[in-house]
């Protein structure tokens, strides 16, 4: 890559794991068409994370569908490209995308519960996707499945291994999900929210275990969550999107503590606000993200931003320097007021 | 089906009946499960006699002595228990007839059912999963077939095959396949979106191996349903096409042939139609209750499987209270 954006990691020369470049999904055709991800680049080099922040409605987990070939129709990719390994995602054919689902680059959701058949006991699930990525026999991949499970921190492995989905609790279901997807020994882990659905106990642990294995396994991790606090905890870098594009990239703490976006600034707020915990002092975000967005020569975000002026509604601001990286704003530079 | 308790939603454990706990196994206590219990039975006698014919009937089917033409059943005047449930126009035994019918009616309503789902299972699953072209096609035919008059269907496969067997497995195969393409298609376009299946997809299993490891299994408890009904539907419309000529020919008796021939009598002889009437009614009735208690009966085991608060079956109720009433008991 001879064009180093800023914000993205210090590559040493070598080219980075995964490099999304313009990506642009789209769902629907003719007058039905609509935008639904715009200009969304970033890389992530060998071992490195990232954590993906935005709400609902942001974009962020279609960007991680894409990577897998997995959007469901009529949504698709449009534009863009999405370089691993010497491919491109983006327009490969279905069978070499299937190579890399599983045995390149594993896949966590939000619903563990969901994620498991609940006709079949989970280790044999597991040993199934085993089987499926390594020429080994039965025995074999009950035993390397046995393995995962404890290296997942699962307690009784033996025990849980018959278990039915039904059987185990929700951080259980969730280790055995990491453990499918790592079964293929990937690359990069993309894990889609995948403590949206546990408890924060639960959740805490399961963020120290994802970044436990990223460490040990020199695994390259992609974090989507609502939270940007879980994000910047397990992730060195941050990837805030809203309504479909890169509002801000950059390394964590700094986008945290010196945000140039005001929309990441307004995050931090109202994750800062519930951590002092004063119930009816919730801080949020006025109203709601553009569900269809036609007119693209403004900043998305101005109707809801406390600094927007007139040039925020006339031209689309640019991913420029800030101090943590990159951040779309015309007033990154702008004295810093407590607004939110 | 005669104790009040027994008719609601299905008495809680304690009330039953001491010889229930002791004799069945805690799922089969309740009123899913004893009409499952009665049905069932009466099939596996229906199955026993059929197997069985042969010893069971007291005289041929097809041969009979002129002498003893249109005798009433034993019971009336001019009837013997030599024939009890009297002859025919032919002097042939009532009773050795029906019981070779079951022969033929039962192994028709399995095998044409097996038939039916051999086709049209695969073809629902492919088009539920698939989705797209495939999926339109599969649904364009499976239309055109349910819009197809049935007789005009029947007729057709007759004057191309010939009637007999075989012609009524075709023709029965042939009309019931759509049946199941539609309902287990629907059953799958649902599981398809479950996230177990994207995430099984995710994880680089194939089409295939998602399709028929992942899928299929869960339209099993559908398929059961779908099977024991359309048994009792074969069942009836071998009748009816024997009762046309167009199903099995004489001499091989079928409860339908015998229909047809007992009409000319039906005002003086009523016992030629009335009995292989009952036999109809007997056996279809007792596969549709079959198949109502098995949907009951799963329709428990899957939600005590979906939520964990409730482990223990003893404590669940054993069959939903919706549908009071459906028995005509």
């Amino acid at each position: 890559m001879t064009t180093h954006l800023p914000g993205q990691p210090a590559n040493n020369g070598e080219a980075p794991l995964l490099a999304v470049r313009d990506l642009a999904i789209d769902i629907g055709d003719g007058p039905a068409r609509a935008s639904l991800v715009r200009g969304v680049s970033f890389e992530i080099g060998r071992g490195e994370s990232l954590g993906l922040v935005g709400e609902s409605g942001s974009g962020k987990s279609l960007t991680c569908l894409s990577l897998g070939g997995l959007l469901p129709h009529p949504v698709r990719v449009t534009g863009g490209s999405i370089q691993f390994g010497g491919m491109d995602l983006a327009a490969a054919p279905a069978r070499q995308l299937r190579q890399v689902r599983g045995r390149r680059i594993g896949f966590v959701f939000q619903d563990p519960s969901g994620a498991l058949d609940p006709l079949f006991p989970v280790g044999r699930q597991l040993a199934e996707v085993l089987r499926r990525h390594r020429p080994i026999s039965r025995a074999q991949a009950y035993r390397q499945a046995l393995d995962l499970m404890d290296e997942l921190e699962i307690p009784r492995a033996r025990d849980r291994f018959m278990a039915h989905p039904h059987e185990l609790s929700g951080g259980m279901k969730q280790r055995i999900c990491i453990a499918m997807a790592l079964a293929g020994g990937p690359d990069l882990l993309v894990a889609d929210e995948p403590t949206t659905a546990l408890d924060v106990t639960t959740e805490r642990a399961i963020l120290t275990l994802l970044a436990r294995l990223q460490a040990d396994r020199g695994l390259a991790l992609l974090l989507v969550t609502h939270s940007l606090p879980v994000a910047a905890s397990v992730a060195g870098r941050l990837c805030v999107m809203y309504a479909g594009e890169v509002v801000e990239l950059g390394d964590a703490v700094t986008c945290l503590d010196e945000p140039g976006h005001p929309y990441t600034e307004a995050l931090a707020a109202s994750a800062r606000s519930l951590e002092a915990a004063r119930p009816g002092y919730l801080t949020g975000i006025p109203g709601t993200v553009p569900s269809r967005i036609q007119d693209v020569t403004r900043c998305l975000f101005a109707d809801r931003c406390p600094y927007a002026t007139d040039e925020c509604r006339r031209r689309h601001p640019p991913l420029a320097p800030s101090r943590g990286g990159v951040a779309a704003c015309v007033h990154i530079d702008r004295t810093r007021r407590a607004v939110w | 089906m005669t104790a009040p308790d027994q008719l609601g939603t299905g008495a809680s454990g304690g009330r039953d009946p001491g010889w229930r706990r002791r004799l069945l196994p805690e799922r089969l206590r309740h009123r899913a499960g004893l009409v499952a219990l009665t049905s069932g039975g009466v099939l596996l006698v229906l199955v026993l006699v059929a197997v069985f014919a042969p010893v069971v009937a007291p005289h041929s089917p097809t041969g009979g002595e002129l002498v003893d033409l249109l005798k009433p059943p034993a019971w009336m005047e001019g009837g013997s228990w030599r024939f009890p449930l009297g002859t025919d126009a032919l002097g042939r035994d009532e009773l050795s007839r029906l019981i070779y019918s079951a022969r033929i009616s039962l192994l028709v309503g399995f095998l044409a059912a097996l038939i039916a789902s051999a086709v049209g299972v695969p073809l629902g699953l492919v088009s539920g999963y698939l989705g797209g072209r495939v999926d339109s096609a599969i649904v364009g035919v499976v239309n055109i077939m349910m819009a197809f008059p049935f007789l005009l269907l029947a007729l057709l496969v007759a004057a191309v095959t010939g009637p007999g067997l075989r012609n009524v497995l075709l023709i029965l195969g042939l009309t019931g396949w759509p049946i199941y393409t539609r309902v287990i298609r629907s059953v799958v376009l649902e599981l398809r979106e479950r996230t177990f299946v994207t995430n099984a997809r995710v994880l680089g299993l194939s089409h295939l191996r998602v399709m028929f490891r992942h899928v299929l299994p869960g339209v099993w408890p559908t398929f059961l349903v779908i099977t024991s009904l359309q048994i009792g539907h074969m069942i009836l419309a071998e009748a009816f096409l024997s009762f046309l000529g167009l199903g099995i020919q004489p001499p091989t008796p079928t409860w339908g042939g015998m229909l047809d021939d007992g009409r000319a009598h039906i005002y003086d002889q009523w016992w030629l139609t009335t009995f292989p009437g009952i036999a109809i009614l007997i056996t279809v009735l007792c596969v549709n209750l079959l198949s109502d208690s098995i949907r009951d009966l799963l329709a428990g085991s899957t939600r005590q499987v979906a939520s964990t608060d409730e482990p223990d079956p003893a404590t669940a109720p054993a069959a939903p209270a919706t549908r009071q009433g459906d028995h005509p008991s």
